[in-house]
């Protein structure tokens, strides 16, 4: 089955007991439960029975079914009379509902570790909060220890753990891993906040997949249109193997079931019996390291340049900065790329026209440039005009007046406001980044994701550009997540709005 | 390759009772004064190319679709698929003549219906194991139970038997959801292994291009216990088992293939390149600078802001393809169901102009859909020139003098700048000829495929590569009702002249009932209008021996070799 995800319900292991560890400290809150702290209970009684009958659907591991049906299937009852001790159960009854969908959706996954994570989060969205907060309050100094703890595991999760599943899987868990510790970081104010913005996550994405996925159908053509068309009866054959033949919304259904139930993605028309998953994890490996350098390379000269600017407005390093961002922004990377091989690569043989070979290698260094111009000309200028900004702040004036150097001035006061409109728009930037660099992987010919998103909607490859959509949703809302989050730490005004 | 065929009419005239008795036949397909005569001229001249680094980095032009060569449809598939898999015979370098490939002889009965190929003994898979007449069979088999293998008709049409066994097919697959078996196929249809080394294949027709088609990669054998083990993901360089002269070591999608030399290929020693490497890159641009600047050794294709660049170079080829580009007329559509005014709008189209001031691309202008085959002994008709006089003459006799009663037409393309080019000069000459009001429409390739195929338009450009080197790859297409006619026109003189070059055993009658076919499309009914011949044309380094230029744009990796600059 594998999937994108690296555990399976086959193998609990050590990952169980954490897991039942963590019901566990379900129980204990359920016990005393009144209100909000009865509806966490129902979510774990949810999560966990819902573990139960996947196990028992998942039997065809190298468990039986029964022995993956026995733990959850005993801990569940258990759990919902708590619950139902805890509080009404009608008042209960829309919110089970509703994450037992969510739940159907993600718990699929077969992925132990996501499960948890999801379990927490669920618990946490439904109570608003607070749970984390009172877990914070009871366990008190400790929880730093905790916070070190969970950090170290979720990188081993990320890192060492993802056997085979390759980056997929660790960017996922890197998410939940970052996630989740500005969550623990953080207090009560941060985690409502957080609660805010996540809830409408699962929407949005929900109307992107349908959305997509009604317009892929309804467009004209289909995978297998061709100038050539075949004999009638076979293609009928195929069409009807493919499942191509039933209606739409049947084809959604079968697809979010598949996608949920294993995490298999499908596969390819186009690139005949290439999976989905495989697709991706292949692509989005050359994509992430571009993005990667790219936006590093766009901070580091934006940044610098546009500091300078903001301090030393009007002279000409500002002219001539703000000149050439200007012109990093107005010309397009399908004009700038073949000039940059023109010069470097065809005049002067520095590198290579085009290729992706061993990276990090030279054939990296044109593109990348070529990438993040752009970037670095827009955040020179949002650098630049928070710097303007916060110099003219009344307690940056003070900071002078007391006499202090221009350089403490600028590192503990003014850099602070300055950077936060660009990490702002970091966000957005890295998604557009893994997202939309079709043209520069055209120029350099580099294997990533671009391609294969257009690629699949032209070719009506139904499964590579709904693939793709919904891990670039994922990627965008939790891009965005993120940096709201930053933006949180960064910025009080934020949390408390 | 027909020369060999009536060759072989005669040699083999009773060979045909005789192979499943006779230990060694002695009618032999590859019957010249030595068998290798030819091979010979493909040797190098001397070992001096033992000094150059023998590896070739090239480009095919996209990703190919997939490596299995049963499921491929495309050129740079096909391209490739020449390194990885062999058929009952080869393609000659040069002249695109029938050469032994894991067959060393064959035989044709005199009816030109039964083909009994002889395999060679030392024939084997990249994994050492043997290559046997069943692994043909089977190979045959998967494609045409396969449900994503588009050349399957090219086996069920041909071969006797195989009407029958797609209809079993169709019915098994539909009552069971599973594919009729292997033994109701090996029962059914005339593709047989005699023995371990006799492979008998009995056509429906006697179908002069069979040869050219066991080249083609629905035809290629593969190892049957590889593909069960995994029959969607085997072509992965980790399983790949084929049986070319080349051997998958390496395939990163959308970066690049890497092939080595098969060491079990029989004619192993002939071999001299010792890594290929295949590129993807779809950006033409890109790939005439990587060619420029010495990083790929031969490119399949030039961009058309280059050819000026390119034409000086003494590494550019051209050379004609086996492909037309043309107009649809919808038929059905008032108007232009009159066969005057699809002739005017045809005669108002100056071709030369179109290939000389537009494309500017080397194409052949053309007033005939089919381009010349000699291997099939076949040059098209003449077709009518450009002549805006008549045009204008023809169009008033159809009652609209001076385009006067003739509502605007449209013009229906895929949105591509070089189509838009071509259309919206046609639609000036038309406007200025024929004094009628002419409208460009373009559409994204799937949307625009459906629209022709639902003949929701008027006036549709269309191109159209011959599978095999045959007009009737070309012509069979505007029988009546064929699939991909999408004119509406229909012509039964049309069907009967095609239906009878079909069971034509003589080569020079078979060419004279096509010819007389398309004089019916080009010359009379016009539901077409022929615009050019597609050309090839790319950059090849000097050094890069063993390549001839031939109209399939087929080049088998066997031969080639780099020989040291001068």
């Amino acid at each position: 089955m594998g999937g994108l995800f690296p555990f399976e319900f086959g193998d609990l292991g050590v990952l169980g007991l954490v897991y039942l560890t963590l019901l566990g400290a379900g129980f204990s809150l359920a016990v005393t439960a009144d209100g909000w702290r009865a509806r966490f209970a129902w979510q774990a009684a949810a999560v966990t029975f819902a573990l139960a009958v996947l196990r028992w659907g998942a039997g065809d591991g190298d468990r039986g079914a029964w022995d993956g049906f026995v733990g959850p299937g005993i801990v569940s009852p258990i759990l919902v009379w708590l619950a139902v001790r805890a509080g009404d159960v009608r008042d209960r009854i829309p919110a089970l509902a509703r994450n037992v969908v969510l739940l159907v959706l993600i718990g699929m996954t077969r992925d132990v570790y996501l499960i948890m994570v999801l379990l927490a989060l669920v618990a946490f969205v439904e109570t608003d909060g607070r749970w984390h907060a009172l877990l914070a309050r009871r366990i008190g100094p400790g929880l730093r220890g905790a916070h070190v703890f969970a950090l170290v595991f979720l990188l081993y999760c990320t890192f060492v753990q993802p056997h085979g599943i390759g980056f997929v899987g660790g960017l996922f868990h890197l998410f939940a891993a970052g996630f989740l510790y500005a969550l623990l970081a953080q207090g009560e104010q941060m985690a409502a906040y957080v609660v805010r913005r996540l809830r409408s996550a699962p929407i949005v994405m929900a109307i992107i997949l349908v959305l997509s996925f009604v317009m892929m159908r309804t467009a004209p053509g289909g995978p297998y249109t061709s100038e050539k068309s075949g004999d009638p009866e076979m293609e009928a054959l195929r069409e009807e193997r493919m499942g191509l033949n039933d209606p739409w919304y049947e084809q959604f259904a079968n697809y979010m079931v598949r996608v949920a139930w294993s995490g298999d993605l499908g596969v390819s028309f186009k690139q005949k019996g290439r999976p989905v998953n495989e697709i991706i994890a292949d692509h989005i490996v050359p994509s992430a390291q571009l993005a990667l350098v790219s936006i590093t390379l766009a901070v580091l000269i934006g940044m610098v340049a546009g500091i300078i600017s903001g301090i030393r407005q009007n002279s000409i390093f500002d002219y001539a900065s703000m000149s050439v961002a200007m012109i990093g922004l107005a010309l397009p990377t399908f004009v700038v790329g073949p000039f940059l091989v023109l010069l470097f690569a065809m005049k002067y043989q520095f590198f290579r026209v085009s290729g992706w070979d061993d990276i990090p290698s030279r054939d990296m260094v044109l593109p990348a440039i070529t990438l993040a111009l752009p970037f670095a000309a827009r955040i020179a200028r949002l650098t630049r005009a928070g710097m303007l900004e916060i110099v003219n702040q009344d307690y940056v004036r003070t900071a002078r007046a007391k006499g202090l150097s221009e350089t403490t001035i600028v590192v503990r006061h003014t850099l602070k406001g300055a950077v936060l409109p660009v990490v702002s728009y970091i966000g957005p930037a890295i998604a557009q980044l893994l997202t939309g660099s079709l043209v520069v992987e055209k120029i350099f010919g580099i294997p990533g994701l671009g391609t294969e998103f257009v690629q699949g909607a032209l070719n009506r490859d139904y499964d590579v550009a709904m693939g793709l959509v919904l891990l670039f949703g994922t990627l965008l809302i939790v891009a965005n997540l993120i940096v709201d989050v930053v933006y949180g730490f960064l910025d009080p005004r934020i949390r408390h709005a | 390759m027909t020369t060999r065929l009536s060759l072989l009419v005669l040699l083999v005239a009773f060979a045909a009772w005789i192979p499943v008795l006779a230990d060694e036949p002695s009618g032999d397909g590859a019957s010249d004064a030595s068998p290798d005569a030819w091979k010979r001229e493909y040797e190098p001249m001397d070992d001096s190319w033992k000094t150059v680094k023998q590896e070739l980095i090239f480009n095919t032009g996209s990703e190919p679709e997939t490596l299995d060569p049963a499921r491929m449809t495309g050129v740079p598939e096909h391209r490739i698929q020449l390194a990885l898999t062999e058929g009952l015979v080869t393609a000659d370098p040069e002249t695109l003549e029938a050469r032994p490939g894991v067959a060393e002889r064959w035989e044709v009965s005199d009816d030109g219906k039964v083909y009994t190929f002889h395999l060679r003994k030392d024939a084997k898979w990249s994994n050492g194991d043997p290559l046997r007449a069943e692994d043909f069979s089977w190979s045959w088999y998967r494609v045409v139970t396969h449900s994503d293998a588009d050349y399957a008709f090219l086996i069920y049409d041909t071969i006797e038997g195989g009407p029958a066994f797609r209809k079993h097919h169709i019915e098994t697959s539909k009552s069971t959801g599973k594919s009729a078996s292997y033994e109701d196929w090996k029962k059914m249809v005339k593709a047989e292994a005699i023995d371990p080394h006799t492979f008998r294949v009995t056509l429906i027709n006697p179908t002069a291009y069979f040869l050219d088609l066991t080249m083609m990669g629905a035809l290629q054998p593969v190892h049957r216990k590889t593909v069960e083990a995994d029959p969607d993901r085997w072509t992965q360089s980790e399983t790949w088992v084929g049986n070319g002269p080349f051997t998958l070591q390496e395939w990163s999608p959308r970066d690049k293939i890497v092939m080595v030399p098969n060491k079990h290929y029989w004619d192993a020693d002939f071999v001299k390149l010792k890594k290929i490497t295949a590129l993807p890159l779809e950006d033409q641009d890109v790939a005439y600078k990587k060619f420029i600047n010495g990083e790929v050794h031969w490119i399949t294709a030039v961009a058309t802001a280059k050819l000026d660049d390119a034409r000086k170079r003494p590494e550019y080829y051209v050379m004609p393809y086996l492909g037309s580009y043309f107009y649809r007329f919808n038929v059905t559509r008032e108007h232009l169901n009159k066969k005057k005014v699809r002739k005017a709008l045809s005669l108002a189209v100056n071709r030369k102009s179109i290939t000389n001031d537009v494309t500017k691309a080397g194409h052949i202008p053309a007033t005939y859909f089919c381009p010349p085959i000699e291997q099939a002994h076949y040059t098209p008709p003449k077709g009518y020139a450009y002549d805006p006089d008549k045009a204008r003459k023809l169009f008033a006799e159809a009652g609209y003098p001076g385009g006067k009663g003739f509502p605007k037409l449209t013009i229906f393309y895929n949105s591509n700048d070089d189509h838009k080019k071509v259309a919206e000069a046609i639609a000036q000459m038309w406007r200025e000829t024929l004094g009628i009001q002419v409208a460009l429409q373009n559409s994204e390739w799937k949307v625009y495929l459906d629209e022709v195929d639902n003949m929701n338009y008027q006036v549709a450009r269309a191109g159209w590569i011959g599978d095999f080197a045959d007009p009737m790859t070309f012509l069979d297409m505007w029988l009546t009702n064929g699939g991909n006619n999408n004119t509406g026109w229909s012509n039964k003189r049309y069907d009967e002249l095609i239906y009878k070059a079909r069971a034509e055993l003589d080569m020079k009658k078979r060419a004279q009932l096509l010819l007389e076919a398309e004089k019916i499309v080009v010359e009379d009914e016009f539901p077409i209008l022929p615009l050019y011949i597609y050309v090839n044309q790319g950059m090849k380094v000097d050094g890069l021996q063993g390549w001839y230029e031939n109209v399939r744009d087929r080049h088998p990796f066997q031969y080639l070799y780099f020989e040291p600059e001068e």
